[in-house]
């Protein structure tokens, strides 16, 4: 047996939590059931499993996920298993089921309960599908408060209390996105048994006719498989085993994939994949470390030609995005016709803020109280996308706003603005950050000498 | 092959730069006792040969596997117990320790008699089934080095393994490092308390600002010397002694000298000899050992001269 899955078993299970999990949950079911008219009791089951099933899986178990590893860095256990010769699979498997182990107890007697209730009423296809929808949505769910954890951790945060809240409220989200979604099966029972609608039971992905409820579970089982692939991934990095440089875009590109399929045509699709890539590049820029020591060691190595390893995440996401920026411009002659009037440098417009963002977080990462880079690089990319527009739209110089902000509906010339203007900021805050790099190292070399 | 090969590794800080050039080697068998002031980066040594934190520069070995190229199977190959180091409070000792065994590829009957031999080996064969916060401070710090020995490691780093033991406990402690080290492992100890690495140490890391002085491991203290005291002074006696093969004049004047003598007993009885032949009027020849406390100081003072 997976021997971090073990040792959680050891803490998480015991017969009198197990006996309280079963009284309490038994005690709800029973009300639910007691309290429904006659004719509505397997549907209050079904209703009150479900409830629940978010509760204890979505809401408690995203954030006992969370804080599997930082409760370790807390405890000081955490160094002792970053030793261990349990590979990143065995340990991320270990933390995402182990530390969950009471939790999911709790959840499966909860979506029991719910395919119970659903099962009266419905046919055991759609029971079935409803279930398994439920249970992924949850792995999925704990998987993202896991990577998101792992991502403060290393940072060297993730202990504090609104880091747990953090972890918690992006295993929720994550979990209402995947229920959503998989919330087309549930859809499909009231379709089901409504034979007019019986038509809309399909989705079109990709240009491709789909089963709805096949299809919606697909893309869920496929997101919780991307978001195990991530923690993994980080959890590697954790663990000091080597990384793999073309993991990156593959983070980056299921997710894009999987969105962009929605999408009416291929520019609107090619549109949809490049916002999810600028999204988490966004999101790895802020996930990672940014210090002069990162920076300093990651030239030293590009010197000695073995940088390859170190190569960070967002430098790679950044040459993704300009990639899904080309293939934007390359779509655009394929635009259905409600979206001709855009122009072709959408993308181009959009990656130039997305290289200003990158310029300020290096700037105030490079600055004297760098650990309150983040923060202060936030405020700032705020102000630039929120209070100058908004300035500029209280002035009546809508057309100005290009200057901050991409105009998703804007024309050629408004994102031509966008890339000049962006360019230019990146070239300020790089300029700037430039400065404090040299000035930093003459520090780092005179406390060496 | 030496077990431990470090070059020139320099680490960073972003505020400091903690680690500048050291280099050593340690062999198998050898205790090295890593001593220097609060802030001098023996922690951050450490967790650098841990392959826990990576160098800005440098190499590492452990049993010739580069820390940087490889650092899981470095992993494998070490125990380190950290300075400040957390137990599984709720888990009992067999299943710390077994924890400990799994994790480190030692499964099934193997990790059973591991679990036993560890837990005979810092004493806590009788305590098995006790919880981890049942334990006092003692042994809990005697459950943590188990759990850092149970898979029998190449190389053992002790960040202040006796911190908060009692006389007993460092005893105890004192005669494990001593026994792992005839079985073959390489250690390093970092301690503030010179005198408890005393009785086990081979050599010494000195540390400060982040470098080492004496440029890699000197001696630990451990040797002999002589301390001379005249009845009456005598200007002769500084010559007298500078004459003698084989002796080296610590410190000295008219009525008194430490001296450090090659040669073992019969030295120290042919220059008692040869000062009472030569009519030096000896009120006293008496054998001081040489602490690892004075071989500190001698190389700290050594270090910033």
């Amino acid at each position: 047996m997976n021997a971090e899955f073990r040792r959680n078993i050891w803490l998480e299970i015991s017969l009198s939590r197990i006996a309280l999990m079963t009284g309490v949950l038994a005690l709800i079911f029973a009300l639910a059931w007691l309290s429904a008219g006659a004719d509505d009791k397997a549907g209050a089951i079904a209703g009150t499993g479900q409830a629940l099933f978010g509760v204890i899986v979505g809401l408690w178990g995203s954030y006992k996920a969370g804080r599997s590893v930082s409760d370790e860095i807390k405890e000081r256990t955490w160094d002792f298993q970053r030793l261990s010769a349990l590979s990143p699979m065995a340990m991320t498997l270990g933390k995402l089921f182990g530390a969950t182990a009471y939790v999911w107890y709790g959840g499966l007697l909860c979506a029991g309960a719910y395919a119970f209730g659903m099962g009266q009423n419905d046919t055991i296809a759609n029971t079935a599908y409803a279930t398994m929808g439920l249970i992924v949505t949850g792995v999925f769910a704990h998987a993202v408060a896991l990577f998101v954890s792992l991502g403060a951790v290393r940072r060297g945060r993730g202990q504090g209390r609104i880091d747990s809240f953090v972890y918690t409220i992006a295993g929720i989200a994550a979990f209402q996105t995947a229920g959503a979604i998989s919330g087309r099966t549930f859809e499909m029972l009231r379709q089901a048994i409504d034979p007019e609608n019986s038509l809309q039971d399909v989705i079109t992905w990709w240009g491709m006719t789909l089963p709805a409820q096949p299809l919606s579970l697909a893309i869920v089982c496929a997101l919780m498989l991307w978001a195990v692939a991530t923690a993994w991934r980080l959890m590697r990095v954790e663990l000091q085993a080597p990384a793999n440089p073309l993991w990156f875009p593959l983070f980056v590109l299921v997710p894009a994939l999987l969105v962009a399929g929605s999408g009416g045509d291929i520019f609107a699709r090619v549109v949809m994949a490049y916002v999810v890539i600028h999204g988490l590049v966004l999101f790895t820029l802020l996930a990672e470390p940014k210090d002069i020591v990162a920076w300093r060691a990651l030239v030293a190595r590009q010197k000695s030609g073995d940088a390859g390893r170190y190569w960070p995440a967002a430098l790679t996401g950044l040459m993704v995005a300009f990639v899904a920026a080309l293939a934007i411009a390359a779509a655009f002659p394929f635009a259905g016709e409600s979206e001709s009037r855009h122009s072709a440098l959408f993308g181009f417009a959009a990656f130039a803020f997305l290289l200003r963002e990158t310029a300020i977080f290096a700037f105030f990462h490079l600055g004297a109280r760098q650990r309150r880079g983040d923060f202060a690089a936030l405020v700032t990319i705020a102000l630039l996308c929120f209070a100058g527009p908004a300035i500029l739209n209280i002035a009546n110089m809508h057309a100005g706003t290009g200057l901050f902000i991409v105009d998703v509906e804007g024309d050629q010339i408004s994102h031509l603005l966008s890339i000049a203007s962006g360019l230019v900021q990146a070239a300020i805050f790089g300029v700037l950050a430039q400065g404090r790099w040299k000035g930093r190292e003459k520090t780092v070399e005179a406390a060496a000498a | 092959m030496s077990m431990i090969e470090v070059e020139d590794v320099v680490y960073d800080y972003p505020t400091k730069r903690a680690l500048r050039g050291v280099r050593f080697t340690a062999e198998r068998g050898q205790v090295l006792a890593l001593v220097g002031p609060n802030g001098a980066g023996k922690t951050t040594l450490l967790r650098c040969l841990a392959a826990l934190d990576r160098p800005f520069s440098g190499k590492v070995r452990i049993d010739g596997v580069d820390t940087q190229d490889d650092p899981r199977r470095v992993h494998e190959k070490v125990g380190y117990l950290p300075d400040f180091y957390g137990l599984y409070d709720e888990l009992t000792v067999e299943q710390n320790l077994i924890y400990a065994a799994n994790a480190r590829r030692v499964t099934g009957a193997k990790a059973r008699d591991a679990v036993q031999r560890t837990a005979a080996s810092v004493g806590l064969d009788d305590r098995l089934k006790s919880r981890a916060s049942e334990l006092s401070r003692g042994l809990r710090q005697r459950l943590a080095i188990g759990q850092t020995i149970v898979h029998e490691p190449a190389a053992l780093l002790l960040d202040e393994p006796a911190a908060g033991l009692d006389p007993e406990a460092r005893r105890s402690l004192s005669d494990l490092i001593t026994g792992l080290a005839k079985g073959g492992m390489a250690i390093i100890v970092s301690s503030h308390i010179l005198a408890e690495l005393e009785d086990y140490s081979t050599a010494m890391l000195v540390m400060r600002d982040g470098a080492l002085i004496g440029d890699g491991p000197v001696a630990a203290g451990g040797g002999v010397r002589v301390r001379i005291v005249l009845a009456r002074p005598d200007e002769r006696l500084a010559n007298a002694l500078a004459a003698q093969a084989g002796i080296k004049v610590e410190s000295g004047d008219a009525s008194s000298a430490l001296v450090t003598l090659d040669g073992g007993p019969e030295a120290n009885a042919a220059l008692l000899r040869t000062l009472v032949v030569d009519n030096f009027l000896v009120a006293s020849f008496a054998e001081e050992r040489v602490s690892l406390e004075d071989a500190y100081m001698a190389a700290q003072a050594g270090g910033r001269a």
